[in-house]
């Protein structure tokens, strides 16, 4: 392109952006789906709301049948912008603290937005997570409350474009903030923890016993292997070097657009679950570890290969383990799941426990503590919290 | 000081609308929804195209355009059905994409329905979603799906067999 049609399409995007500013609010997809929901210490069930404009809180004290009148987190509109593999999180620590994260386009689409409260009465003015919010556009925020009351975010930057251009491969980097709890939590600057990353696939995170943080994410492996990798951030602020614990071969440069999922039970277990078409095995598998992800038990396959099983969720409350996920025919989309009592050794023959016909957001799994439950919002229900439990004839396979 | 510039800025704009009116006529993405990927099997019906599918937060995606778009120079009776699998909200993010690469003016959709799953399965009931994901269909429609980036050679190759 010739100087004279660059600083005309330039300039036909920016009258045209001007415009589109409108109407992109007008097509940001349907929000409402978005709901991410969570137990309180007094098991109370939280859940952030999303609208087209507005991020808010409520909370049910009855498993979901009735929920409080909602509190907004955002005082000013902005479109709220998240989609499938970019859903806000919802946290409440053991002394009742709130904590939310959303994503709403700023100065870059889909930025992500902090706010907390001490009791879910009154939010904090939402404050941008990365550092380079402004300059950089980033995605898939994770966050985390860990046991010694601080705070996570960890987020897919494109930051380093430069530096994978001249590699010549991996998509992104994962960058990574945490600041203490209390009334005010000041964010300091950011830092990258990984490279290398796929750029579409959501990165799992999980507290270990021994308080470090537990990154399950897709790399992007020499070759274009996009196999998923483990990566520990200790307590003292020091990171790990990555290790590959998935070994498909999955070779594709491009994105799954499927990010793993990881949950680590109260006797140190790691139970994880990810979603490949590679070399060696193709669909949802599972596996678990005892010696803190070093080596994993042979992966299970789960779900109908059938019927696009995709979306895993995994959740371990001591021996109990939960796995949910998505299956679809081409009309109905059903949320199917299994369970184990002996921390995933032996499980139940997957049972069908929600389903739609309508657009509807990834299965979550969330515990009071006591029992597993799905969370799950279709635009035909709504919100479901649907208890995961053995069936009483259902004995272990 | 202010409405001076703005007359420039709406000149230059002016010229340039009239330069290069392909830039104007298509400055929005076709919204895919539920029956589109029918519509465009009568559309170009006894025709081969190329439907490559992408998203904004794909870097695969991106950085073969350029390649493409050098292709496209090279054999310009190609069909070339450009479809973005982000809402239709990132229509601006696409579209600037898609410009950046010489791409605006092929034959350009952007996912627009409420349910995605949906519109996955209506193109193919065996694809997960994973992008790009390129399908080649020659003039009665057989159709090959690659996933990932295909290299120059391969698309090369493909594009002369459909044609033939």
């Amino acid at each position: 392109m010739n100087h004279f049609a660059s600083l005309c399409s330039t300039l036909l995007l920016l009258a045209l952006s001007h415009n589109l500013a409108a109407e992109t609010e007008k097509l940001l997809p349907e929000q409402k789906i978005y709901t991410a929901a969570t137990f309180g210490p007094d098991g109370r069930l939280w859940r952030l709301l999303s609208a087209q404009q507005s991020i808010s809180v409520d909370y049910s004290v009855d498993f979901g049948k009735s929920f409080s009148q909602p509190v907004r987190v955002n005082s000013t509109d902005m479109p709220i912008h998240a989609w499938d593999e970019n859903p806000p999180t919802l946290a409440v620590d053991r002394t009742g603290r709130v904590y939310v994260l959303y994503f709403a386009d700023d100065k870059q689409s889909s930025t992500s937005f902090f706010s907390h409260s001490d009791n879910g009465t009154q939010f904090s003015t939402p404050v941008k997570i990365s550092s380079e919010a402004n300059t950089w556009y980033h995605y898939q925020t994770e966050m985390l409350i860990d046991t010694a009351n601080r705070v996570h975010f960890i987020w897919h930057d494109v930051r380093d474009r430069a530096e994978y251009k001249k590699q010549g491969d991996g998509d992104l980097s994962i960058y990574h903030v945490s600041a203490r709890t209390g009334k005010i939590i000041n964010l300091p600057a950011d830092q990258r923890i990984a490279k290398n990353i796929c750029s579409c696939c959501r990165t799992a995170m999980a507290e270990d016993v021994d308080g470090s943080l537990v990154m399950l994410a897709r790399y992007v492996f020499p070759g274009n292997i996009r196999d998923h990798g483990l990566l520990k951030l200790s307590p003292d602020g020091k990171t790990s070097e990555p290790w590959r614990v998935t070994f498909d071969d999955w070779e594709i440069e491009g994105c799954p657009a499927h990010g793993p999922a990881l949950s680590i039970g109260a006797d140190g277990r790691y139970h994880m679950a990810w979603f490949t078409q590679g070399e060696k095995r193709s669909g949802i598998f599972y596996a678990w570890s005892d010696d803190q992800g070093k080596t994993f038990s042979n992966p299970m396959q789960v779900g109908d290969q059938d019927k696009l099983p995709g979306r895993a969720d995994v959740l371990a409350l001591d021996k109990q383990v939960a796995l949910a996920w998505k299956v679809f025919d081409g009309t109905q989309t059903r949320v199917e799941a299994m369970y184990s009592t002996d921390g995933g050794l032996r499980w139940s023959k997957p049972q069908v426990v929600a389903e739609t016909a309508t657009q509807s957001a990834h299965p979550a799994l969330i515990t009071d503590g006591k029992q597993i439950f799905l969370s799950w919002n279709s635009i035909d229900t709504g919100f479901r919290l649907i208890p995961i439990r053995q069936s009483d004839d259902d004995s272990n396979q | 000081m202010k409405s001076p510039k703005i007359l420039i800025t709406y000149l230059l704009f002016l010229s340039c609308s009239i330069a290069f009116p392909a830039h104007a006529e298509q400055i929005d993405l076709k919204h895919f929804t539920s029956g589109s990927y029918q519509q465009l099997l009568n559309e170009y019906a006894n025709k081969p195209f190329v439907l490559l599918i992408w998203s904004i937060n794909c870097t695969s995606c991106k950085k073969k355009m350029p390649l493409l778009s050098e292709l496209r120079k090279k054999m310009p009776d190609i069909n070339l059905i450009l479809l973005a699998t982000d809402d239709a909200s990132a229509s601006n993010q696409a579209l600037s994409i898609l410009t950046g690469n010489e791409l605006n003016n092929a034959d350009n959709w952007i996912f627009a329905d409420a349910n995605p799953q949906k519109l996955r399965y209506e193109i193919d009931p065996q694809w997960y979603g994973e992008v790009p994901r390129t399908y080649f269909l020659d003039k009665d429609h057989q159709r090959v799906g690659v996933s990932g980036s295909v290299s120059g050679e391969t698309l090369e190759t493909m594009l002369k067999a459909i044609i033939n």
